[in-house]
Parts: C-alpha cells; structure tokens; sequence
C-alpha cells in the first residue's frame, strides 16, 4: 500500500468514527444539548468525507449549509424550546426493543445488499475501444485495441468520461504483433471538441463530436517497448486541464513502423467538480435550480407566518 | 474492508449505518427537536450515498454532486419551516413532546 494510500485510508476511518460516533449520540444521549452537539461531529465528518470523495464543491456547501445554518438553526430551536433548568430530562425516549430490533433487521439487510451488489458497480474494466494507424510504408494499417483507465489503473475511463486527477493509465495493444515494431510510442494532446457536420438522413440522437488538435499546446510523449502479450501500459502524468486525446504510433529499429494517428478515444481533465456542478445547474437543472429557489423564498414566508407573535385584540 | 480497495461499499455501509441510526432516532424520539435531528441524519446518509455513488461508479458523471446540492438546500428550508413549527407547539402546549401535541387547534 503505497503512502498516499495509507493516508486516505487512516483519513477515512477517523471520519467515520467521527460520524457513526456522533450519530450514535444523537441516537443514545439523554441530553438534548449533546445531542445537538454530537450532530455537529456527524455533519462536519461528512463534510470532510465528501472532501476525501474529491467532491470539493459539496464539502463547502456542507460545511456552509449544514454546519453553519442548519445546525445553528437546531441549536435555536432546542434553546427556545426548554428551560436550561430542565436540560437533562427533556430529551426522553420511547424506545422499546421493537425499534432497536427493527433497526438491526434494516441495518442487516442494508449491509448484505450493499456487500452482494456493489462491487460490480465499482469495479469495472475499461470498455475496449478500437483504433486504426497507417503503415509509413505499404498502405496498409495496423489495428489497435485501446482501454483507459482512472489514476488508480483499475478503475475504467469511458471515452468522452472525466477524471479529477491530472493522471491516466492507457493500454496499448496492437491487434497482430507488427515483425518490425519494438516500440509504442504515445502522446497525450490537448484538443478540441468540435459537432461534426450532420447529414439529413443521420439517425437522431446525441450529435457526433470529432476531436481536433489545439495547435499550440505541446503534448506530452511517452515511448514504452512493448510489453508482455502485446500489451504496453502507459501512466501519463501532468495532464492539462480541459479535453485530452491520444495519439499513437509504433517505432521500430529504424525509425517509426507508422504514421502518428489521433485516435478518437478522450477523456477530460477536471479541476475538482465546481466547474462541472455549474455547467449542470446552469443547463439540464436550471429549471430544478429555480424551482427550489421559489421553495426557499416559500419556506421563508411560511416560516415567518407561523413562529409570528398572534396579536389579540 | 479496507477504503482504497473498495470505497464505494465502504462508504455505503458508512451512509448505511448512519441511515439506521437516524431512523433509530425518529422512531424513539418523543422530543421533536430530537426527532428533527434523527432527520437530519437520514439526510446525509442519503448524500453521502448520492455523492459516493456519483464518484466511484464509471457512468456517475456531476449528477449526483447536484442532487445532495437540492438535498442541502431542501433540508436547510425544511429545518426552518419545523422550527416555526415547534416554537407554534412549545407557544400552544408548554412542551415539544410529539406524543401530547395531538390536536391542531388550541
């Protein structure tokens, strides 16, 4: 395990101490105030385990939301609510063991449902994705199988799919094993997306994108002699920001067996999920995103109008 | 189990023991502010799941990120509403006990 690893892991477990600690309080003290407080440790643990998640944007809007509205706002509520005299009585339970039992059955089934069918969820391969590159001499073309994966090189990358780290494993593999070619060399350029034109009897359906090289930016090359089975494994790291696509060319002992080809496999380089976040709220959720602004403003009045002082006349 | 072999099952078993704890609360509760805070809970087991979901799975994409953002927002104007709500309770009947608060007029 390496030391980047370790960390995340001791990170994660001391975050959900902290949160099935906290909500085992919330469920067992007899004091309202602890309660109140140990639901501050749940929150905030789960503001910092969305931050381990990589959802940064989340993280923050828990953080503000959660811990510095709504909980002010329970806080308030069990203030207004009791005599401080009377604290440690007030937070009484009715709970026989029906509720302690149903809750285990629930946690139970839970649990075996996440541990039975979860991991297919996760852990994926990579989908292959087929590409061609033209011999430099002869005419012909070499077949290539391509998969791309997430920096943790398990994890599968689908084409057009996104990553959050500036890091992506490629494998390379060459359909028949080329007599002349020593070497895959590959090269992770910056491009852009571009609709290609539609004809008029094209199926409907998403538009077609094709990827076009940015000019100026300079890729970045990697050259691997090929591996075991014909497969050759790349890491790129330090990619740039934004759309990225592959280019790839065999090289053998005198100089390159193919042309340069830009394959139509990408992905995209994001800077956590901010960007992302605002581009969907401001385009498939705007209408969702204005909605729940009316409820707000809603909730405010409705608010108002019930804790208001009744004025008898 | 450790976390970097499996993070999606681990934070669903996280998100799920907080769900029961939460549902704990609300079914033994009589206090209401109590009962508030058992649905608080509920609430961020659900977007840890939405968020660990939205992560780890290969077809997840933001989608998820946007729905524990309408989960917050709902959740901070469902807090204000029951907080009028139990100030209107403790103004009519002296306590929050959800167990006597059973008539809707005075």
């Amino acid at each position: 395990m390496s030391a980047s690893d370790l960390i995340v892991n001791v990170l994660f477990y001391l975050f959900a101490a902290g949160a099935v600690g906290g909500a085992l309080a919330v469920a067992l003290s007899r004091n309202i105030v602890r309660s109140a407080f140990a639901l501050l440790a749940v929150l905030a643990s789960a503001g910092a385990l969305y931050g381990l998640m990589k959802a940064d944007f989340i993280a923050a809007a828990q953080l503000l939301i959660y811990v510095g509205g709504i909980l002010v706002l329970i806080i308030f509520a069990v203030m207004l609510t009791h005599r401080i005299t009377d604290v440690n009585v007030s937070n009484d339970s009715a709970g026989g063991p029906g509720a302690t039992l149903a809750c285990a059955c629930l946690l139970l089934a839970l649990v075996s449902v996440i541990l039975i069918h979860a991991r297919p969820l996760w852990k994926r391969d990579a989908e292959p994705f087929g590409a061609q590159a033209e011999l430099v001499s002869g005419g012909g073309v070499v077949d290539f199988t391509l998969r791309q994966y997430q920096a943790d090189g398990r994890t599968g990358l689908e084409r057009g799919g996104s990553t959050l780290e500036e890091r992506v494993v490629l494998v390379v593999k060459p359909e028949k094993p080329h007599p002349e070619a020593l070497e895959v060399q590959v090269e992770a350029v910056a491009v852009r997306l571009e609709p290609k034109p539609r004809h008029e009897t094209a199926p409907k359906g998403p538009p077609e994108t094709g990827i076009v090289p940015v000019p100026d930016r300079q890729p970045l090359g990697l050259s691997r002699p090929i591996g075991q089975e014909g497969q050759t494994r790349f890491e790129m790291e330090g990619l740039p920001v934004g759309p990225v696509g592959w280019r790839v060319r065999l090289v053998g002992a005198e100089g390159p067996v193919t042309k340069w080809t830009l394959l139509g496999l990408y992905f995209s380089v994001e800077k956590g999920i901010t960007k992302p976040a605002a581009r969907a709220l401001m385009g498939p959720y705007l209408f969702a995103f204005e909605a729940v602004s009316v409820l707000l403003l809603a909730a405010l009045v409705g608010a108002a109008y019930l804790a208001r002082k009744e004025v008898r006349e | 189990m450790i976390f970097t072999e499996a993070p999606l099952e681990n934070m669903l078993v996280l998100s799920a023991v907080i769900f029961c704890l939460g549902v704990y609360t609300i079914l033994t509760r009589r206090n209401a502010v109590s009962i508030l805070m058992g649905v608080e809970l509920v609430l961020n087991a659900a977007n840890i799941n939405f968020v660990a979901f939205s992560q780890y799975t290969r077809t997840g994409g933001v989608h998820g990120n946007i729905f524990t953002v309408f989960v917050i927002l709902l959740a901070a104007a469902e807090a204000a509403v029951a907080l009028a709500i139990i100030i209107g309770i403790y103004q009519n009947f002296g306590r929050v006990d959800v167990d006597q608060a059973d008539q809707m007029r005075e």
